[in-house]
């Protein structure tokens, strides 16, 4: 694609330059390449040991600083696997992700690519740690990191945190996905004590959400992009109305687009 | 996409990429010779200032040489990723961040006198007028910038940006036309050409 705004055209880099920016650069990479081979054998095991821990410990208690502490239930150990590499693959990307080491696998969900809905990563997995969620494009084995990454909702300072859920409010919308078929994938979060989320139509039938660890996901045919004006559903007017059933059996239902204001 | 690989002929990128992981620092060196000059131009067009696409240069290799394990590399070529790193280091230098000034002060210094381009004819008024750009484009939504930045400031194909974006192609499109709506009502020139 050829440029059609009015940029300075490409200048030939002069060789003293480059050469002036390799020579102080070689040291710090000859030192970062020479440690990188000594760590490669260790590496891979302290990695399976970690995730060793998280499986035979089957439920964690992981806490921050300053947010409350959860209880964080078994995963699967491909997707504990999938987490780490989505967080290091935003961080290599040059996003610098908060706590790198907080964030445990949420709900996986199929992106049905082979329904020519134009998706390009064939499964979402989101990931949490106490304060916030992230949605990573997953591949099998493989990561894209995180989509969207934006480093203040990582920290739980977005309009879609942890902190922001009520007991009048227990779920909120974090993400969407809108393919070319008219299909829809929903993501948001909830409290722990959350144990199914469904959303309903006007006619009354459900359409039950994957929910995991406080994170949740689910297909429908009819999107919306909370707070994102232009989208579909963009005003609370409009959401999707979700329905929260609780521990002890409460049901709580409302708009998945959080009410402004 | 590209058919193929920019150096056809020569080992591409992911090779050189694989064998530096492997420690193989001339192998890196190949990579920086192949890229710094792209790297350094388009450093230089997302912050206006060559001292600054200096530093940038630097920090987006020393990000490589870091990262350089974990990656796959889109379509065997180096430079997407690279340019996702320069907007990204570009980004937080704007806010005020400047992260990675640290990791360059603690590079060795040269006697070599920097900013080699500065006095080139003409610099104030290109330096104004891009200074013009890139305050229209950082006023556009994060998503729409990443586009711009990619396919029309770094010149990368819209399957490249899609690759490295993480989205699709249709995506990356969508974006850009958004964006050139939003550009043409600041700023910026008329359209002229096509995407290719």
């Amino acid at each position: 694609m050829d440029t059609d705004i009015d940029l300075p055209a490409d200048r030939p880099m002069p060789v003293e330059l480059q050469e002036h920016l390799w020579n102080r650069l070689r040291p710090q990479v000859a030192a970062t390449l020479t440690g990188r081979r000594r760590r490669s054998a260790v590496l891979p095991l302290s990695a399976a040991a970690a995730v060793g821990l998280l499986v035979v410990g089957g439920v964690l208690v992981l806490g921050q600083d300053d947010a409350p502490r959860r209880t964080i239930p078994a995963s699967d150990p491909a997707d504990v696997q999938l987490a780490h590499d989505c967080v290091t693959a935003t961080v290599a990307s040059g996003v610098e992700v908060p706590d790198p080491g907080s964030w445990t696998p949420g709900v996986k969900i199929d992106a049905d690519t082979g329904s020519g809905n134009g998706a390009a990563w064939p499964e979402f997995l989101m990931i949490r740690n106490d304060r916030a969620a992230a949605l990573c494009l997953v591949a099998g084995s493989s990561t894209g990191g995180i989509t969207g990454a934006d480093v203040a909702a990582m920290e739980g300072r977005g309009r879609h945190s942890y902190a922001t859920l009520t007991a009048a409010r227990p779920f909120d919308y974090l993400d969407a996905w809108n393919f070319l078929d008219g299909t829809s994938i929903q993501f948001g979060i909830t409290t722990e004590d959350v144990v199914a989320v469904s959303v309903v139509w006007q006619d009354g039938n459900v359409t039950p959400a994957l929910l995991h660890d406080g994170t949740f996901a689910v297909k429908i045919d009819r999107g919306e992009m909370c707070g994102r004006p232009g989208h579909i559903s963009a005003t609370p007017v409009a959401s999707n109305v979700v329905r929260v059933t609780l521990g002890d059996g409460q049901v709580v239902e409302g708009p998945l687009c959080k009410p402004t204001g | 996409m590209r058919a193929e690989p920019e150096n056809v002929g020569e080992e591409d990128d992911q090779a050189l990429w694989e064998r530096a992981a492997g420690g193989d620092v001339d192998a890196f060196g190949e990579l920086f010779r192949r890229h710094s000059g792209a790297v350094w131009n388009h450093a230089y067009r997302l912050t206006g200032s060559w001292s600054a696409a200096e530093d940038l240069t630097s920090a987006a290799f020393l990000t490589a040489c870091r990262r350089i394990g974990g990656l796959t590399l889109v379509n065997r070529s180096a430079r997407p990723w690279l340019f996702a790193v320069i907007g990204n280091l570009a980004r937080r230098e704007r806010r005020g961040r400047g992260r990675f000034a640290a990791a360059l002060a603690r590079l060795p210094q040269s006697g070599i006198v920097r900013d080699h381009a500065d006095d080139v004819a003409g610099k104030i008024d290109a330096d104004h007028r891009l200074r013009e750009v890139l305050d229209a484009v950082a006023g556009l939504p994060r998503a729409e910038r990443e586009a711009v930045e990619l396919c029309l400031v770094g010149n990368l194909s819209t399957a490249e940006a899609a690759a490295v974006l993480g989205v699709t192609e249709a995506s990356v499109r969508s974006r850009i036309s958004r964006a050139r709506c939003r550009l043409r009502a600041t700023t910026l020139t008329a359209m002229t050409t096509e995407e290719r």
